[in-house]
């Protein structure tokens, strides 16, 4: 076999690893899509619910879905490259958008529809950013 | 002929160590990723535990692979872990494995 077929080969080998290793590792993308789906219930709970039942749905929903996502997350044999950066962004985002939830959907727009429904979207947004950037990169 | 093997043409940029079927398959199984389970890469490349603990050896000794311990619920977990320098080396190993294919 010539040098210039072996090299071919190797770099066909190279990229069939390298691509089942990236889909092998797709794990990130429910994560985010569960923990997005969860906010269309921690959302409006928190503005829509009186207090304190909003308070007990939203944290324990949300500490359901945590704690659950950790076990799921913990058990993952990989970390795509840039995990920790994008898992950051997202989660501060989130958070942002959490507090401002929490704080106006408690107070000055307490019950308010249109509010609960811009909130909700504001805390999926994070995490649809977040998956659309993982289809991005598997594309 | 000096018999010294440096020169102009790209195989001088291989490495020799990846020259290795699988233990290129090993780095191309972590270079997408930040870290990798042993056992994933196993079934990845399709090799039993001894063999692939054997190549790992080799790549962690030339410090292009990094192996991390460590448990989960009690169950030990073994990471591997592309170095910087790792990264380095396969992108030049890929880069004259393209420019001898000519692709």
């Amino acid at each position: 076999m010539s040098e210039l077929t072996d090299a071919a080969a190797a770099l066909r080998r190279v990229d069939r690893v390298e691509s089942a290793a990236w889909k092998g590792s797709n794990w990130y993308l429910r994560f985010l899509l569960i923990y997005g789906l969860a906010q269309l219930v921690i959302a409006p709970a928190l503005v829509l619910l009186r207090h304190p039942v909003s308070t007990f749905v939203a944290v324990g929903v949300n500490t359901v879905v945590v704690v659950a996502l950790s076990f799921y997350a913990a058990r993952q044999r990989t970390v795509r490259r840039g995990f920790g950066m994008r898992h950051a962004m997202v989660i501060a985002g989130w958070g942002v958008t959490f507090a401002l939830t929490a704080s106006l959907g408690s107070t000055a727009f307490h019950e308010n529809v249109l509010f609960a429904v811009a909130a909700t979207v504001a805390c999926v947004l994070p995490f649809a950013l977040g998956a659309r950037s993982e289809i991005r990169r598997s594309a | 002929m000096t018999g010294k093997d440096t020169g102009s043409h790209p195989r001088h940029e291989l490495a020799p160590l990846l020259t290795s079927p699988v233990r290129l398959s090993v780095v191309a199984a972590l270079a997408p990723l930040d870290k990798a389970e042993f056992s994933f890469v196993r079934d990845l490349v399709e090799v039993s535990d001894s063999a692939l603990s054997k190549q790992v050896a080799a790549l962690e000794e030339a410090g292009w692979v990094a192996v991390e311990k460590g448990r989960v619920e009690r169950r030990p977990r073994t990471w591997l872990i592309l170095t910087a320098e790792g990264r380095t080396v396969y992108r030049r190993h890929l880069n004259a494995l393209r420019a001898i294919s000519g692709t």
